[in-house]
């Protein structure tokens, strides 16, 4: 399609964040390989290796257990990449439902739903998180629910306003002249045009959801060992941190690659996906 | 002749908020106007920016309501029409808007754009509906090949042209075209121009054709409202209009449209801007800028009607409709 090869030459004009989306689909490989490329089983415990440093072996060390840590972290990174894109996923559906319904009906729909977004926005989310996940059964099926139900709220708000600016714009004012009915302004006319933003909100929402678990599962309210996750690894880091750096570095370096690769895609995205663009293309 | 679209009385006002605690004002668009346009007749309206007629075009369209004032389409208040009877508004009346580049969706083939309204109308069976997208580009200049090309790879022309074969897809009676000339080069525009006059003649569609460009207008119209701060301020006959303007302001319009005869003189070209259209001045609004004021222009709201004065013609001003 022209559209997406369009795109596509816009996106590659910006090296890093095509380096970005090298790195996602290598995680993404590794994820889906783990099994396979994993020089170990990540549950193995091996009390002969204890803690015991990078080297041929075990290219980023052992864990308190014996534990391969390169084996670990490419298993975590199931863990991060189910959570970033399943939590966003959730994000998506309810943010792009509340804020089509709010901007397209304006008034007092607006005002209502948008003043629940407000509400939801002044919970501080991780406290909130914390709360939920303290009370159902931490597991990774939990852990993303939580994430999407309390992260939509950005991508409603998005949504709303390009659906406020774009169903005054002409193209959608000659839908309705034509005599288009509500359900095709929205979903032919408005919401195609209304998601390039969102894409770029949900590109940086993966990042901050990968973020956030790892974050609860080094309080060990996240995923629970013995499976690894970035977050538990790092937290068993925490407690050797004097003995065993690599316990922390490795783990704290994928979470870190990790998100900022998906924020250089977004970047990339964000300019890559402006129509207003397109035209200088030419 | 019967009226095959009348507006009567349409005002639309936008409320203005100044400051967070400061007293809602009110943005007078559209200020008691009324119009009507007979079947295969253009009435042009003009006037400068901030003059309300793009608004008054949307009304029209039904596509923003008034606050208050009818629009009547075969009789009917376009308002208050059930689902069936819209639908039949919106298959006889089409619009094109001035800017092309805002009025495709990017996000969407020519062929998709033209198509929609064939869909929704029922106008063509599956496979006729691109036998009708390709006839219908004919129409308007533009060959077959450019139905899976998106709108960024066009020229402004050639998108209006294809804003125009959107709005011909229904067979509509009337297109209100606003501005549809503005956007483009001074060579296209005469293409465009010729494009809705070929259509007038041959499909006998009507218009409503606003435009600030005097000559444009008087190319294509037979009846000419010059509309001044959300009011119509006089109203004639094209060739009487352009012949004898009456209003200071229509005068003031005519004198700034660039004379290709030399020496002859030139008439008065109005005086600096609209005034904002939240604070319309007292009296005949445009009594600030006008050059013949003279002693009530200040105080009373001139009428817009006819007298003998005006030989009967329809005009909003001291001069012509002295006040009793």
């Amino acid at each position: 399609m022209r559209l997406a090869g369009l795109v596509w030459r816009r996106f590659r004009k910006n090296p890093l964040s095509v380096a970005g989306a090298v790195i996602i689909l290598l995680l993404i490989c590794a994820a889906i390989f783990a099994p396979y490329i994993a020089p170990y089983n990540p549950t193995h415990i091996d009390i002969d290796n204890i803690l015991s440093p990078p080297g041929l072996r075990h290219p980023f060390g052992t864990d308190e257990l014996g534990r391969d840590v390169l084996t670990r972290i490419l298993y975590g990174s199931r863990v991060s990449l189910e959570v970033g894109f399943v939590a966003m996923g959730i994000a998506l559906v309810i943010g792009v439902i509340v804020g089509s319904i709010a901007g397209f009906y304006g008034g007092k729909v607006d005002s209502v739903l948008m003043r629940f977004v407000d509400m939801m926005l002044a919970f501080p989310s991780f406290v909130l998180i914390l709360a939920v996940i303290s009370i159902l059964e931490p597991n990774i099926l939990t852990i993303m629910a939580v994430i999407g139900i309390t992260g939509w709220m950005d991508v409603a708000r998005l949504v709303r306003a390009e659906f406020l600016s774009l169903k005054e714009r002409d193209f959608v004012l000659a839908s309705k002249a034509a005599g288009a009915p509500n359900s095709r302004i929205i979903f032919k006319e408005i919401l195609p045009n209304a998601m390039s933003p969102v894409f770029v909100a949900a590109t940086f929402g993966v990042a901050g959801a990968i973020l956030i678990e790892a974050g609860l599962s080094f309080l060990g309210i996240g995923v629970q060992p013995p499976a690894p996750s970035w977050g538990n690894i790092l937290s068993a880091g925490k407690d050797n941190i004097e003995v065993a750096w690599w316990l922390s570095v490795f783990p704290g370096l994928a979470i870190l690659i990790t998100v900022l690769s998906y924020n250089l895609v977004g970047e990339g995205l964000r300019d890559a996906l402006d129509p207003r663009l397109w035209q200088a293309e030419k | 002749m019967e009226a095959l679209i009348k507006a009567e009385d349409i005002r639309k006002l936008y409320p203005v908020k100044r400051g967070v605690f400061g007293k809602t004002e009110w943005l007078k668009a559209v200020d008691g106007v009324s119009i009507s346009v007979s079947e295969n007749s253009v009435l042009g309206i003009v006037g400068e920016s901030g003059s309300g007629k793009s608004t008054l075009a949307r009304i029209i369209m039904a596509l923003i309501e008034p606050t208050s004032g009818r629009v009547l389409f075969q009789g009917r208040d376009v308002f208050g029409l059930n689902k069936a009877e819209l639908k039949a508004f919106r298959r006889a009346v089409q619009i094109i808007f001035q800017d092309p580049f805002a009025s495709l969706n990017p996000r969407r083939t020519v062929f998709d754009t033209i198509a929609e309204p064939l869909k929704i109308h029922h106008l063509a069976q599956n496979g006729g509906v691109r036998d009708r997208a390709v006839q219908l580009l004919r129409d308007v200049g533009l060959g077959p090949e450019v139905l899976t090309r998106y709108p960024h790879e066009f020229s402004g022309g050639q998108r209006q042209r294809i804003c125009i074969a959107r709005a011909l897809a229904v067979s509509p009676r009337l297109i209100v075209a606003d501005e549809p000339l503005s956007a483009l080069d001074v060579s296209i525009q005469a293409q465009i121009l010729n494009i809705l006059r070929e259509l007038k003649e041959r499909e006998r569609i009507s218009y409503i054709f606003i435009s600030h460009d005097l000559r444009v207008v008087e190319y294509i119209s037979d009846e000419v409202a010059v509309m001044y701060l959300g009011r119509i301020v006089e109203q004639a006959d094209a060739e009487e209009l352009f012949k004898r303007p009456l209003h200071p302001y229509t005068e003031g319009l005519l004198a700034s449209v660039p004379e290709l005869v030399p020496g002859k003189p030139r008439r008065q070209a109005p005086k600096g801007d609209v005034p904002s259209p939240v604070d319309i001045p007292p009296g005949c609004p445009f009594h600030p800028r006008c050059p013949k004021r003279f002693g009530p222009c200040d105080k009373i709201v001139p009428r817009f009607t006819s007298s003998p004065q005006s030989d009967g013609r329809l005009v909003a001003c001291h001069l012509w409709n002295p006040a009793e």
